[in-house]
């Protein structure tokens, strides 16, 4: 290939990932915000998420999904970085983050399904925030999550069970 | 139960269930309320999720992203330069001349990496010297008197067993022979430890690559050359007497050592030429200088807790080198071959010199002030001076005569003050001779004139001692007469005569002719230099280094081989001694 048309490339390739960024670093911070449930960290996984596709860009030409491939991405690096003790320590001590008040939703429902969801273990959370938050397909899911579908749809079903245990102990207690 | 389990399980995935399990799903609901109820909390549940306000990322995160991807400049500057020396896949012209311009660039930056390198160390070097000389001149102080004469006979070394000198150890005159001026005056002491000094720095100045007929050891030589390529010159500054201030009256310092107590400084020069042929067109030479200044070991004399007066901070008190061209003669009367051992004695015989010095200046008038200095500085006299035009240029001449002793420095600081030496002729008329021979006929008239005397007082009648008288006056008349020539002869060589003639430079300035000829010349010398130091370096690259590259490789093969072989031999032994387990 040319020097020309290599730059032309890379150029293209760049004009790519910053349309990505663009179309997808709301939804991918919003999923990994859920993930982690701090705002600092969840920029720099975001950021951290970009960059890491910014750099293996010469892949994107092959990539059929490319948002699926995006949030794979995110959920490994924001994986990774829970696996350290210390972040684990923190996330068993930190409490959610309240968001700003939409005064067309219950509050009170809405914090407690908050805290339900963030109570889920990472494992069920996963699944359960890219399918029904993020509108992923099961085989999406399963895709991303690099599980078949069969284990995805017991997730989900398990996800959803302490989901509603923990919204209807959380109501019952409120 | 399982099927049970099961539909649970799709009541989670409903929204993506093919039609034929959606169908079965919903037979099943409307049997199964617990199950409705189920689907009914699920769907619940993801409305509530999706309607769940997104947490929304600052500003910073965009702009983060975009700082982070264009900070990426390291890796795309290695891709460009990556690019520039990758090999052209394709018969490209423009591929081909970029690639040689990145080749032709690198190399170039490498020679002048090296250039650079070159130049640190000489500058480095210059400075080491400097401070080793001006350490030499201070700590080693020889005595007056390159022998000493013991029994002030003024016979050293006669080889005579009877003079002491001859048996004497160091510092008296070691072996016969040796050239000895045991009444060493002190211009001639101080011109001596000078010119060792001087000679000492050219001594250090080993690792330079010096021109050596661009040495510029004395003062007129430095002048003269010291804008040549190689060029390598030292000149000294040292206190003669507490009441000069070296840094208002330069000139009376210049290369004096500097007394005891007293400071002296040092001043060296070296017009490095570039290591690489290439760059010689561009740059012929690089001058490095440094100065060390020291005070002299010894006593310190007087002033309590004054701190002897230094030098200021101009590092060069004396006015540059001089313009033009230099000199076409050679100048009889210059110490000549300072690199030789042996120290160059003053005559003792009576030589009235007379000079005569024609110099290019750049202003008689300011020339005129500075020989008036130069008188009132040796205690000498100003005869005549004439000053005349020319149209427009002018001239002039001024006869003086000074001290004998110090006819030579009167000169050295004349050949200073000026652009360049037109020409000088020195003449001496050897009147020791005459001076012996009038001596010894005074002697002898003042004996006669003693034995007359004798005569005259035993005279008996008044003709003898009028006749005697005659004879006394005329003696005594010839006596005087011999002590006047003495007197004359004495006097003659007590000074010297010096007549110096001065032109001024003209003003026009001197416009340089373009020579492109010459430039391409050069250029070309340079070019098949730069070539020939380049396959120079590749054969010494291919000799040396390239059999080391071999002889490593051989070893580590070697080695490798040797392991190989072990290991082989191991298994071998292990297959052998399985084999005969089994067979038994």
């Amino acid at each position: 290939m040319s020097t020309a048309a290599r730059d032309s490339q890379q150029n293209r390739l760049t004009l790519l990932v910053t349309e990505l960024f663009q179309d997808y670093h709301v939804a991918i911070f919003a999923y990994v915000y859920r993930m982690v449930e701090d705002r600092e960290l969840a920029h720099d996984l975001t950021q951290e998420t970009f960059l890491k596709v910014f750099h293996t860009r010469r892949r994107l030409p092959q990539i059929k999904n490319p948002r699926a491939w995006i949030y794979r991405i995110a959920t490994n690096t924001t994986l990774n970085a829970l696996k350290r003790q210390k972040l684990f320590a923190r996330f068993l001590q930190r409490q959610p983050e309240p968001i700003a008040p939409n005064p067309t939703d219950h509050s009170d429902q809405r914090i407690d399904l908050e805290h339900a969801l963030a109570e889920l273990p990472i494992q069920y959370r996963v699944p359960l925030l890219l399918y029904s938050v993020h509108g992923f397909s099961v085989r999406e899911v399963a895709d991303t999550l690099d599980i078949t579908e069969g284990a995805t749809k017991t997730r989900l079903h398990r996800a959803r069970e302490m989901l509603r245990q923990a919204y209807e102990k959380g109501a019952k207690d409120g | 139960m399982d099927r049970d389990r099961h539909v649970e399980e799709q009541l989670a995935a409903y929204r993506d269930l093919d039609d034929v399990e959606k169908r079965r799903v919903e037979q099943h609901v409307a049997k199964c309320a617990e199950c409705a109820e189920t689907l009914a909390a699920y769907q619940a549940m993801d409305r509530a999720l999706a309607n769940l306000p997104a947490p929304q990322p600052d500003k910073r995160l965009q702009k983060g992203f975009y700082a982070a991807i264009n900070r990426n400049w390291a890796r795309k500057l290695l891709t460009r330069i990556r690019r520039l020396f990758a090999w052209p896949s394709t018969p490209d012209t423009r591929h081909l001349l970029r690639f040689s311009l990145s080749l032709s660039a690198t190399l170039l930056i490498l020679l002048a990496a090296v250039e650079a390198i070159h130049l640190l160390q000489a500058n480095w070097t210059v400075k080491h010297i400097a401070q080793e000389t001006a350490r030499f001149a201070v700590t080693y102080q020889p005595n007056q008197g390159t022998c000493m004469d013991q029994d002030k006979d003024r016979i050293v070394e006669d080889g005579i067993a009877h003079d002491p000198d001859d048996l004497a150890p160091y510092p008296y005159c070691p072996h016969p022979g040796y050239a000895a001026d045991p009444q060493e005056s002190e211009e001639a002491y101080y011109a001596r430890r000078a010119a060792l000094i001087k000679l000492t720095a050219y001594k250090y100045a080993d690792g330079l690559r010096i021109n050596t007929d661009n040495l510029g050891l004395t003062e007129s030589a430095f002048r003269e050359k010291s804008g040549e390529p190689g060029f390598f010159g030292v000149r000294l500054w040292g206190y003669p007497s507490f009441s000069t201030d070296c840094n208002v009256t330069p000139q009376a310092c210049l290369d004096h050592p500097g007394l005891e107590g007293l400071a002296m400084m040092i001043y060296v020069v070296h017009n490095a030429e570039p290591l690489i042929p290439i760059f010689r067109p561009i740059v012929p030479d690089v001058k490095l200088s440094a100065q060390a200044q020291m005070i002299n070991e010894g006593v310190q004399v007087g002033f309590g807790d004054e701190i002897p007066p230094g030098f200021g901070h101009d590092p060069n008190p004396i006015i540059g080198p001089p313009k033009g061209e230099p000199p076409s003669e050679h100048i009889q009367d210059e110490p000549q071959d300072l690199l030789s051992t042996n120290p160059i004695s003053a005559s003792e015989r009576l030589i009235p010199k007379n000079t005569a010095i024609d110099l290019e200046v750049e202003s008689i008038e300011q020339t005129t002030d500075e020989v008036n200095q130069i008188i009132d500085g040796t205690g000498g006299y100003l005869v005549s001076r004439r000053i005349w035009r020319d149209g427009e240029q002018p001239f002039a001449s001024i006869t003086i005569i000074v001290p004998s002793e110090r006819h030579e420095n009167v000169l050295r600081r004349l050949r200073d003050v000026s652009i360049q030496m037109l020409s000088e002729d020195t003449r001496g008329e050897d009147v020791t001779r005459r001076y012996t021979d009038l001596e010894s006929h005074l002697h002898n008239l003042e004996a006669t004139r003693d034995r007359v005397q004798a005569l005259l007082d035993q005279a008996q009648t008044g003709q003898e001692t009028a006749e005697i008288n005659q004879k006394l006056d005329a003696v005594q008349e010839e006596i005087e007469q011999t002590q006047s020539e003495l007197y004359t002869l004495h006097d003659q060589s007590a000074f010297s005569t010096i007549v110096i003639n001065l032109s001024q430079t003209p003003l026009t300035p001197q416009s340089k002719r373009w020579q492109p000829g010459k430039t391409v010349r050069q250029a070309i010398e340079a070019l098949l230099s730069t070539g020939q130091f380049l396959i120079d370096a590749l054969i010494w690259i291919g000799l040396v280094i390239g059999p080391f590259f071999v002889f490593t490789f051989l070893i580590v093969w070697g080695v490798a081989k040797l392991i190989r072989w072990t290991n082989s031999k191991r298994t071998r032994k292990g297959q052998g001694k399985h084999q005969q387990a089994s067979r038994n």
